[in-house]
């Protein structure tokens, strides 16, 4: 991995830790095949890069590139 | 073919749980409106007699809860119910909404081989859902777990009062948007994740199949 894309991790991980620390303490995330997450776990696989931290920043981006696009406002609009 | 609905409700953890206690909403709305009911409670959710049930009874609507992969609809436990290029035939001329991850990879793909009269709804992402922990006991009174889980089974009850399969899964959809309204609007602490968790159901959501076949 070249230091632009380790900068750019590293970014993508700064931004769902800031966004789950956003989350209240009693509120848990069923994430199928990987369990229920709080919080903390969910911040703990996100820090270890396995395979559910992994899944999750994939998420994140495919999400801000939804953003980024007009998608989902393009969603919310559409009812 | 029986104009008859079967649904899947394995317990043996919080996601199961919560999709368990939600499809007895489905279950009840069928009943009221006499619609035959299979229903394998948790603890029945095993390959073999689900698989001679199905054979024998021939239901039209299929409603599968639990874990999933890509080719695979599980049971209790992790144990595979429905597999590609196994048993897949099972699904031939049914509908078959599964609420599980990833399947809509590949074994819903498939199910667009099987012609005219076969419909499969699942979801190509993991289906997802933030929940209240302090409600993990009555399921059906978190109000953060119902802005997942009713646009889905909304779309169960669209089929069961025989739309057209696409029109369940554009109906689901959009109460889906409309929760992502409703969740923005509220403003409350964790809403952009909240947010996030129900847009990925939305785009994660797929059709294959016939999409003109009813209940």
């Amino acid at each position: 991995m070249n230091e632009e894309k380790k900068k750019q991790l590293e970014r993508l991980k700064q931004i769902v830790l800031m966004k789950i620390d956003t989350m209240p303490k009693n509120y848990k995330l069923s994430l199928g095949n990987q369990g229920s997450l709080n919080k903390s776990q969910i911040a703990e696989h996100v820090n270890k890069m396995d395979d559910t931290g992994k899944q999750i920043l994939n998420m994140e981006l495919r999400f801000i590139k939804a953003l980024s696009r007009g998608e989902v406002t393009k969603t919310l609009t559409s009812v | 073919m029986s104009k008859k609905l079967l649904v899947t409700r394995p317990e043996h953890d919080d996601t199961t749980t919560y999709l368990s206690h939600y499809s007895k909403l489905v279950i009840k709305y069928a009943k009221d409106n006499l619609v035959p009911v299979k229903d394998f409670k948790p603890g029945t959710v095993k390959k073999e007699i689900l698989s001679k049930f199905i054979k024998k009874q021939n239901p039209k609507l299929l409603f599968f809860n639990g874990h999933g992969g890509e080719d695979c609809i599980e049971g209790e436990k992790g144990e595979i119910i429905i597999k590609e290029n196994e048993n897949d035939e099972l699904l031939k001329n049914k509908i078959t909404y599964a609420r599980s991850c990833f399947v809509a990879v590949s074994l819903g793909k498939k199910c667009s081989t099987f012609g005219k009269g076969t419909c499969f709804i699942g979801y190509e992402f993991p289906f997802q859902f933030w929940f209240d922990e302090t409600r993990t006991t009555n399921p059906i009174k978190d109000k953060i777990a119902a802005l997942y889980l009713e646009p889905s089974n909304e779309l169960v009850k669209y089929l069961i009062k025989g739309n057209f399969t696409k029109t369940a899964f554009d109906k689901s959809r959009e109460l889906m948007v409309e929760n992502m309204n409703k969740i923005l609007k509220e403003n409350e602490p964790g809403a952009l994740e909240r947010f996030k968790a129900l847009w990925m159901n939305h785009e994660g959501q797929r059709i294959y199949g016939d999409e003109e076949t009813s209940f």
